[in-house]
């Protein structure tokens, strides 16, 4: 299972208390090295220089919002290939579907349960082993 | 095997259940587990005693454990260590511990304990080791090491739901290999921190979320003077929806959905829409609010003590006893914050500089034969006027019960006599009587709006700032709520369907007693034209809404204590301090129909000092003052708290008692009489002399089911009586 193993996540997140529980719960619940930005500048920066293994991040942002910074992801050479999961409180399917069109991994909607985040984001791979074979 | 015979052991890991298994396995064997979470505690450990072994995690927080070994062996530490790894070392790794590193042994997790024994055993040096029989060796039992687990969680945590669900779940443990079960509890306690940290982290956003909600508030109120401001419409729009994704992930269900639903409905705001609608609208925002502030003063409550001591009324008695008595007061702690005195003199002064709700006399006070006059000080001293009084004693029946009758006990004050060590649900129940009745002397306000969710709100709000609140969603029971309630302040809704609050204001100001009772407005309408309407109605203020915490306590507690200050000066007596003809009058009735309601005997006594003119002709202006102001005094330290007293008229008092019959009452103010005869006074001249008393009871409903009939009956008793002794 994708918990065990050592991979580091960048979490995208403007609201401090969210950062907080993303980072509590994966911090004790996997061995996964998080790394915080507050906004998609933040982002692309951090991810140039370390190009984390999954991109956790939120769609309302002040600034550059989730779209846009995944929009300049995917021009990077470097950074396309780095899967993005979105978290949303928006809970419309269709705006889900936007998402997932747009090439994001997968969907989280808020409010998210800490405890069983993980467990997600694993089940978000999982599905999207499947799919692409 | 003695544990620690066989020297220490430092396990450095942030694994707490590796780290409860291996101490659980090692102590048994005779070591002594040093356990720490991170190198910097490892260190200190180290510094403070000589392990004879260390055992190393690969993953601590503040360091990796092969950097740390590294960093020992530079500085000349040649313990030998013990690497324990979640993940198979590659060979390179390996060669690099056991060669460059001088580790002993490299383990992966999970550990089969029988091995993890063994190797060791293995490595440390035989000379200090002598390897016991086989036979000697405990048996590991399986089970029993995840049962020890599941036990110190259990302790660790005993009323939390992850672990009563996650256990749940385990299965059989028979069945199932130790390393699934191990896994399965390291994966527990690893919830069990996210909630920990969760609970702290919730308990600061919940700080947070109050100013928020305030602010949030605050927009709304712009938005609903100016319906095309958009930027309040955005501002709230951005908050509503980052409240719904935060307090929901807290697990703050109800505050998320309030937020969700504000911003489906300001979402959906239409600027031009219709008086009527957007009535309609801001009264469902405004319900929302409250919904939201009540969930997050619940929350804050239920969540408080995460972050410092639980702020929890208790009930703070006052005990006088001695030592040996104070030692046996425990179950009283249970119920209440004890303070103890140990004299009458620190008692007294305890008491006038602390705000108890009840006082406890103990032994060997409580058989003391100055008891009566000891009570008499401690009422007398007492910040509340009759403060309650709780006698504990075992040597009533024995010792004193010649001197002290149950009337006398009574008389002196004590609402209840309990035994040394009482039965916890009966004491608690008492205790809770007490805090109640001292709830009493809090300032009264009722809150009138057909909106229940509202009202709620309000209260709240206000119980928690030390307000005795009342509510009420009919507005047609306004005057029978009034009379029976008694309130110092009303907020008063404007918009309720069938009467509107103005016409509930106009309605109170009918009646002469409430004529100056402070009622505040709360509407929507906070602009010129709302307040002409108020004060036409009279009312005294307006609290815009949606209603801001603040703003609503700092106008209900001026206006409450305005209303006290008045009251003071009408209802209370100067000379005696006892409640004035009015106040009593009041007071009285409302205990009668309180009598009545429950079918329980009210009685009414008027005591009166026999030959007053005579005392005063005869012995001077002074000498007559000095009768009736001891008269007052007595009284005021006598008695329950229940009992309603009063000065009627200049040489007339009056005291009301409930759930008394009359002979019942007799017996206790033939006990004020004859303390009262016994007193003696000194006249101008130097002469001493002494005074008695007349007394005349009515009871209800014997006498009548109204006050009046009752007052009068009484009255006319007590006129008979003085006939009797001095004819004319």
């Amino acid at each position: 299972m994708i918990i065990t193993e050592d991979r580091t996540v960048l979490l995208v997140e403007d609201d401090d208390h969210i950062r907080l529980i993303v980072k509590i719960s994966l911090s004790k619940l996997t061995k996964w090295k998080i790394i915080e930005a507050r906004d998609g500048f933040q982002c692309l920066e951090v991810a140039a220089k370390i190009v984390p293994d999954l991109i956790l991040m939120d769609v309302m942002m002040p600034g550059m919002d989730g779209v846009t910074t995944f929009s300049s992801l995917k021009k990077n050479e470097n950074l396309k290939n780095i899967p993005v999961i979105f978290m949303t409180a928006k809970v419309q399917q269709e705006e889900i579907d936007d998402y997932i069109k747009l090439g994001a991994c997968g969907v989280i909607t808020k409010p998210i349960d800490p405890m069983t985040l993980p467990q997600s984001i694993a089940a978000i791979f999982a599905a999207k082993t499947v799919v692409d074979g | 095997m003695e544990p620690g015979s066989r020297g220490e052991i430092l396990i450095v890991d942030d694994d707490q259940a590796f780290r409860a298994f291996v101490s659980a396995l090692l102590t048994r064997r005779g070591f002594k587990v040093w356990e720490a979470r991170s190198v910097r505690d490892g260190e200190q450990i180290l510094h403070a005693s000589k392990p004879r072994l260390l055992i190393v995690d690969y993953r601590i927080p503040d360091m990796d454990g092969v950097t740390w070994i590294g960093k020992l062996r530079d500085e000349g530490n040649t313990v030998p260590i013990a690497f324990v790894s979640g993940s198979w070392c590659d060979h390179k790794t390996f060669n690099w511990l056991r060669n460059i590193l001088k580790v002993s042994l490299v383990l992966q997790k999970p550990v089969d304990p029988e091995i993890f024994v063994e190797s060791i055993d293995s490595i440390l040096p035989m000379s200090q080791y002598r390897p016991p029989e086989r036979a000697n060796v405990e048996v590991i039992d399986h089970v029993s090491i995840i049962d020890r687990e599941i036990e110190n969680i259990l302790r660790e945590y005993p009323q939390s739901d992850v672990v009563a669900a996650e256990l749940a779940k385990l299965g059989n443990l028979e069945t199932q290999p130790e390393s699934v079960l191990f896994g399965k509890l390291t994966n527990l306690r690893n919830m069990l921190e996210v909630e920990d940290s969760l609970r702290v982290a919730r308990a600061s956003y919940l700080n947070e979320l109050a100013s928020t909600w305030a602010h949030l508030t605050t927009v709304l109120r712009l938005l609903k003077e100016d319906p095309l401001n958009r930027g309040a419409v955005e501002e709230i729009m951005s908050a509503t929806h980052k409240v719904k994704g935060t307090a929901g992930s807290f697990q703050l269900t109800t505050i998320g959905k309030c937020a969700a639903r504000l911003e489906n409905i300001i979402q959906a705001h239409d600027p031009h829409a219709s008086d009527t609608e957007s009535e309609i609208i801001w009264s469902e925002v405004f319900r929302v609010l409250a919904d939201g502030e009540l969930a997050i003063i619940e929350a804050q409550e239920q969540f408080a003590g995460d972050l410092f001591d639980t702020v929890e009324q208790r009930a703070r008695l006052l005990a006088v006893a001695d030592a040996e008595s104070a030692e046996q007061l425990g179950a009283y702690r249970n119920c209440a914050d004890l303070s103890i005195a140990t004299s009458h003199s620190s008692a007294l002064t305890s008491l006038s500089r602390g705000n108890f709700d009840a006082v406890i006399v103990a032994e060997p006070f409580a058989s003391a034969p100055d008891l009566l006059s000891f009570c008499r000080d401690l009422r007398l001293a007492s910040a509340i006027s009759a403060v309650p009084l709780l006698m504990v004693s075992d040597q009533l029946s024995t010792v004193a019960s010649d001197t002290l009758t149950p009337d006398k006990i009574s008389y002196a004050g004590f609402s209840e006599v309990f035994p040394l060590n009482p039965d916890p649900e009966a004491l608690a129940l008492v205790v809770a009587e007490m805090v109640d009745y001292s709830l009493r002397s809090k300032p009264r306000v009722l809150i009138v709006d057909d909106d229940k969710a509202l009202t709620d709100f309000v209260s709240r709000v206000l119980y928690l700032h030390g307000f005795s609140v009342e509510t009420l969603n009919e507005p047609i029971r306004i005057i029978e709520t009034l009379s029976r309630f008694d309130p110092e302040v009303v907020v008063l809704d404007v918009i309720m369907p069938g009467l509107s609050g103005y016409d509930v204001c106009r309605e109170i100001r009918k009646h002469e007693r409430w004529r100056d009772l402070p009622v505040l407005f709360s509407t929507a309408k906070s602009n010129q034209e709302g307040r002409v309407l108020a004060f036409r109605a009279g009312g005294d203020d307006l609290i815009s809404k949606p209603v801001l915490k603040e703003e609503l306590i700092a106008r209900v507690t001026s206006y409450s204590e305005r209303t006290r200050l008045r009251g003071n000066s009408i209802d209370s007596d100067q000379l005696t301090k006892l409640l004035s003809r009015n106040g009593f009058t009041i007071e009285a009735e409302k205990r009668m129909s309180e009598c009545t309601d429950i079918e329980i005997p009210f009685t009414l006594a008027f005591v009166s000092v026999d030959a007053f003119d005579e005392v005063h002709q005869a012995f001077g202006m002074i000498a007559a003052e000095s009768v009736l102001a001891s008269l007052g005094s007595l009284i005021r330290g006598r008695f329950e708290p229940s009992v309603v007293k009063g000065r009627w008229a200049e040489r007339v008092f009056a005291l009301a008692f409930t759930d008394l019959t009359i002979e019942q009452a007799e017996q206790l103010v033939r006990l004020l009489d004859q303390e009262f005869s016994d007193l003696e006074f000194d006249a101008e001249d130097g002469a001493s002399f002494r005074v008695s008393l007349s007394v005349g009871f009515a009871c209800a409903p014997l006498q009548g089911q109204k006050f009046t009939d009752v007052r009068e009956a009484a009255a006319e008793n007590l006129l008979s009586q003085m006939r009797e002794k001095s004819p004319l």
